[in-house]
């Protein structure tokens, strides 16, 4: 069936193309006087003229009309046995010819030409049906064309979009951000009302995300979760037993890395429609893709927490050696990070910021006990081995290489943003952003902290001190960040408990 | 700028019908272009706007962004009222 609409769909095609049109006008000049008939390969179909729905009839006697229709049906059947153009004479001096339309072995309809004062040569009819054979290849060629496309298209699409898919999630490494994005990507892939993503995490309480399409995290919506009972239902089935689950309105997948590791649950199609196998089918495909990203971020953070454990170990064997002199507050490194947050400062910049807080001082190991502990003013010399310091801490972390973009926070955290600072009085914006941070809030926890050759100050007097040097010690912008950061709540508590 | 005046604009209509014949897809400007056969600037520019009018969703991968439908119904709806409406002028 499919393949006879196909076939009327060939003839159609060929006979409405300008092609034909335009071969079949240029034969008629050398056939003259004919006329020109089409026929799809069907006894029912009527018999059309070339340039109308009508043929035109060298008689007006219907019986006549009738005769010549008749006739030409015979030789149409002629025409299909032989499967080529049979020729005949038409009245008294006219001759015809009825070419079979042929696309493959099949007979898709006939052009007939009657009526003609000069010969039809064989070889020019020959010329005509193999020109016919050509376009309707080349139909056949286009409608396949059409054809795959059709079939590929949709497929593409969603080739791509697995592969975007796969581009959003690797492009975090950070689970906080990474959940939500699975959650949304879930959603926005099987058009759902809201998707839940729980993770298992060892003996602590599981980390639940709940999303909601068209809104952001909902925590409403999450007891709701937990009074249908969904929570229930993935501990007991998904999780332990590693199934999914299907129903009409809920498709709960498990997050499968050795164990499960939690799961992904979708809930409620947008068009009400039930969750079905094409569904489970995307949401597991989804979920592979949410393992390998999740435990990308999890490694990342477990190589993090390593890296700032072995940068706090190196601080506190510093801080043993010095006296504890070298010892950075706690205080000093909140003030440091919040300023960096205060200025938008980047997840990295922030991370190599915290290193820097906890590693600027380093080169005091250096420095002989003598200077550490003396409770009077030191001399020329003495200041000039404690201005080497920033040097000697470069010295000491310039062989761990993730530390390198925490070198020039350290190595110009004494300079001013006068110029008037040390190792290389650099001035204004030449000096990295991390370092004149870390000099605003290195100068305040000096101040506020007691030394051996004097008392600490007040924190009010050295918040004034600061205001005082903006401008000349310190970039300005970081003390507008300072002053907006020292009065935050989690801050004056910290210090309030140092003092 | 409302709904209906988005929607004036040619190729976000080719953008918006695209996701609304295919709702499931996320894809980048690149190949959102493919899709709808458009300049891959002139589509940046029109899914940029789209995803600032809240037609369009757009999720950060690491060197670009990739743009989808929005999820919510309200907006789905109004949307496709609108295309009805457009298209009946049109023709």
């Amino acid at each position: 069936m499919k393949e006879l609409e196909h076939q009327k769909d060939l003839y159609k095609q060929l006979i409405k193309s300008d092609s034909f049109k335009k071969e079949a006008s240029t034969l008629k000049s050398l056939f003259r006087d004919s006329m020109w008939w089409l026929a799809e390969e069907s006894d029912k179909t009527p018999i059309l003229g070339m340039d109308g729905p009508t043929p035109l009839f060298c008689t007006k006697n219907p019986s006549a009309k009738s005769a010549c229709i008749k006739r030409f049906r015979l030789l149409a059947g002629e025409a299909r046995k032989a499967k080529k153009p049979v020729r005949f004479s038409c009245g008294k001096s006219g001759n015809g010819v009825c070419v079979p339309i042929i696309q493959g072995d099949k007979v898709c309809g006939y052009v007939g030409i009657c009526h003609s004062q000069n010969e039809i040569q064989s070889d020019i009819i020959s010329l005509f049906s193999n020109f016919i054979e050509g376009l309707l290849r080349e139909f056949q060629k286009e409608s396949e064309l059409a054809k795959l496309y059709e079939t590929i298209r949709p497929r593409a699409i969603a080739l791509s979009t697995i592969h975007t898919i796969h581009r959003i999630l690797s492009s975090t490494l950070r689970l906080d951000e990474l959940l939500p994005k699975i959650a949304r990507l879930c959603l926005q892939v099987l058009r759902a009302e809201s998707c839940c993503i729980l993770l298992v995490n060892g003996e602590k309480k599981p980390t639940i995300i709940h999303i909601k399409a068209g809104n952001g995290t909902n925590s409403k919506k999450e007891d709701a979760f937990k009074r249908r009972g969904y929570a229930r239902l993935i501990k007991k089935e998904v999780l332990a037993k590693g199934k999914i689950v299907m129903n009409k309105k809920v498709l709960c997948v498990p997050l499968i890395d050795e164990d499960a590791i939690g799961a992904i649950c979708i809930m409620n199609k947008a068009d009400e429609a039930p969750f079905d196998i094409f569904d489970k089918e995307i949401l597991f495909t989804l979920s592979e893709q949410a393992v390998i990203a999740i435990k990308n971020a999890k490694l990342y953070k477990e190589q993090e927490d390593i890296t700032l454990g072995s940068i706090k170990s190196l601080a506190a064997i510093l801080a043993a050696r010095t006296h504890g002199s070298y010892k950075p507050k706690e205080s000093f490194i909140k003030i440091i990070l919040a300023i960096g947050k205060e200025l938008q400062l980047g997840a990295g910049d922030l991370r190599n910021l915290h290193y820097a807080a906890l590693l600027h001082d380093a080169g005091q190991i250096s420095f002989p006990d003598k200077i550490l502990t003396k409770r009077a003013k030191l001399t020329g010399k003495e200041y000039d081995i404690i201005r080497k310091h920033p040097k000697k801490s470069v010295t000491i972390i310039k062989h761990l290489s993730f530390l390198k973009p925490v070198i020039p926070i350290i190595l110009h955290h004494h300079e001013n943003y006068d110029g008037s600072g040390y190792p290389n009085g650099l001035r204004k914006n030449r000096i990295p952003l991390g370092a004149r941070i870390m000099a605003v809030a290195g100068a305040f926890n000096a101040m506020i902290a007691k030394r051996p050759y004097r008392q600490k100050i007040d924190i009010e007097k050295a918040i004034s001190e600061i205001k005082k040097s903006a401008g000349s010690q310190f970039d300005l912008q970081v003390v507008r960040a300072f002053l907006k950061v020292i009065r935050e709540k989690d801050i004056v508590g910290i210090l309030k408990a140092n003092r | 700028m409302k709904l209906e005046k988005y929607l004036d604009i040619e190729i976000n209509r080719k953008i918006v019908r695209f996701f609304l014949e295919n709702p499931f897809s996320i894809d980048t400007s690149r190949g959102i272009a493919t899709w709808i056969n458009e300049d891959a600037n002139k589509t940046e520019r029109a899914l940029r706007n789209l995803a600032k009018a809240k037609i369009l969703i757009s999720h950060k991968t690491a060197l670009t962004s990739a743009y989808a439908c929005t999820t919510d119904k309200h907006t789905i709806s109004k949307i496709r009222l609108c295309l009805e409406q457009k298209h009946k002028i049109h023709n």
